[in-house]
């Protein structure tokens, strides 16, 4: 398993690190003039807060749904499951849904290289100060970090040529965002809603795969994303100690109300690869 | 941290279908989730603060609904009960609850528990749609043990202890029935 980035993601990094330089110092009078935003914090022991429910119409305005531009993903919609579509759940292992497990691999693996250079860029962007917030990004890194080399070692045995690098789809879609981030909340906001798009990629991706086999993987790494995704609407409300987000304001929903996972805002195989 | 992120590969079991196939999994599984949404419900009174007791009880209804569903893939097979051998053990831990953290802690042992046994579905499950539907479960709980994690004060190595869930830990069928 690898570690750390691999070289070219290493390079984006840099690159982009040194775009968010320019950009914050392009942004510092914006920095000054910016708002205190304490008064919109719910009132402490609100079960609102805890599970976000108050907040779940902002979170269909910006969350994972979002992470991607109509645009792009007008071209590269796909049937819908839900409706009866898509590919027949089968365990035969023939040529095209070989061929399809090995793009959803490849994606899979781009969208976590993507993610590791994210958390790694917002920890060394000099926007997160906090000591734990930074610690937090790079042990979510880390365990991107494992999951990319995981799905790339399933690509691999699949017969396929893994992706090794950053999703450039994402990388172009958020870039503007990614150099626009001023504070650790901005960090902690993005993070999150490219963590539930990927749970909900993994989960659209469960129950269709030739190899059945692949399920099991794809949700042992979408489990861990959604821990993920709640630590960090925890961290947005206010409640990880030592992780005192500035501003303060409402969290996200920690998990999905109804209490199953759907699969919207999913990052459709192929995107980028 | 990085010590703790050792990777864990994720495990197939591959075990051939039981007699009674996906729709006694799913029922065993539907036992299951009615037991902890059981075990919620008889602990509710211990949570005093507003906050933890409507999370509790979001759990719970999350538990009761992820049981109709495994209950419609259990079809005939599927129960109108808890697991009796997981809801007696439940019950034992339950009487013996005292104060609103220890009832947060068994939350979240037991959220942990469900996301391992929602896992080792997905490695024994034989049918795409069974498999699907499990894995629309597994991230929830994955959720809902996080947020009890913090809440009871973890920090982020233990509320996120690996960076793959495996199958350790799950509710076992061989000692609770079905399958």
């Amino acid at each position: 398993m690898a570690g750390a980035p691999s070289d070219e993601v290493r390079r984006q990094l840099r690159a982009s690190a040194r775009e968010q330089t320019v950009a914050l110092r392009e942004l510092g009078p914006l920095l000054d003039r910016m708002g205190d935003h304490r008064d919109e914090r719910p009132a402490e022991g609100a079960p609102e807060l805890l599970l976000g429910q108050l907040h779940r119409r902002r979170f269909l305005q910006v969350g994972a749904v979002s992470i991607l531009s109509a645009a792009v993903l007008a071209a590269c919609s796909k049937p819908s499951r839900a409706a009866g579509g898509g590919r027949p759940t089968t365990t035969t292992t023939d040529a095209a849904g070989n061929a399809a497990d090995i793009t959803i691999l490849r994606t899979a693996s781009s969208i976590e290289h993507f993610v590791v250079a994210l958390y790694v860029t917002a920890a060394g962007s000099g926007v997160v100060t906090t000591a734990d917030l930074a610690d937090t990004a790079k042990y979510f890194a880390d365990q991107h970090s494992e999951h990319a080399a995981a799905f790339e070692a399933a690509t691999t045995r699949a017969g396929g040529d893994p992706f090794t690098q950053a999703n450039p789809v994402l990388a172009g879609e958020l870039a503007a965002r990614i150099q626009g981030l001023r504070t650790e909340r901005d960090v902690v906001q993005l993070a999150y809603e490219v963590e539930r798009a990927m749970v909900a990629t993994f989960t659209d991706a469960a129950g269709t795969f030739a190899d059945g086999t692949l399920d099991a993987t794809v949700m042992s790494v979408g489990a861990v994303e959604a821990r993920h995704v709640a630590v960090l609407s925890m961290i947005l409300a206010g409640r990880v100690p030592g992780i005192p987000v500035l501003p303060p304001g409402p969290g996200p929903e920690a998990f999905p109300p109804a209490g199953f996972e759907t699969g919207a805002g999913a990052i459709v195989p192929g995107t980028g690869v | 941290m990085a010590e703790r992120n050792a990777p864990v590969a994720p495990l197939h079991l591959q075990r051939p279908a039981g007699a009674g196939g996906d729709p006694a999994l799913a029922a065993y599984d539907q036992g299951v989730e009615l037991a902890v949404a059981a075990a919620y419900q008889k602990a509710l009174p211990l949570l005093t603060t507003p906050a933890r007791a409507e999370l509790v009880s979001t759990l719970a209804r999350h538990h009761a609904a992820h049981a109709a569903t495994l209950g419609g893939l259990a079809g005939t097979k599927a129960v109108s009960v808890p697991s009796p051998s997981f809801a007696a053990a439940l019950a034992t831990m339950v009487a013996a609850l005292r104060t609103e953290a220890e009832v947060l802690h068994l939350a979240s042992v037991l959220e942990g528990e469900l996301a391992a046994t929602h896992q080792y579905l997905l490695e024994n499950l034989q049918t795409g749609p069974a498999r699907r539907a499990v894995a629309t479960m597994l991230p929830v709980e994955g959720g809902h043990a996080a947020v009890l994690g913090v809440t009871l004060g973890e920090p982020v190595v233990d509320v996120v202890p690996k960076a793959f869930q495996s199958h350790q830990g799950f509710v076992d069928p061989a000692q609770h029935g079905a399958g």
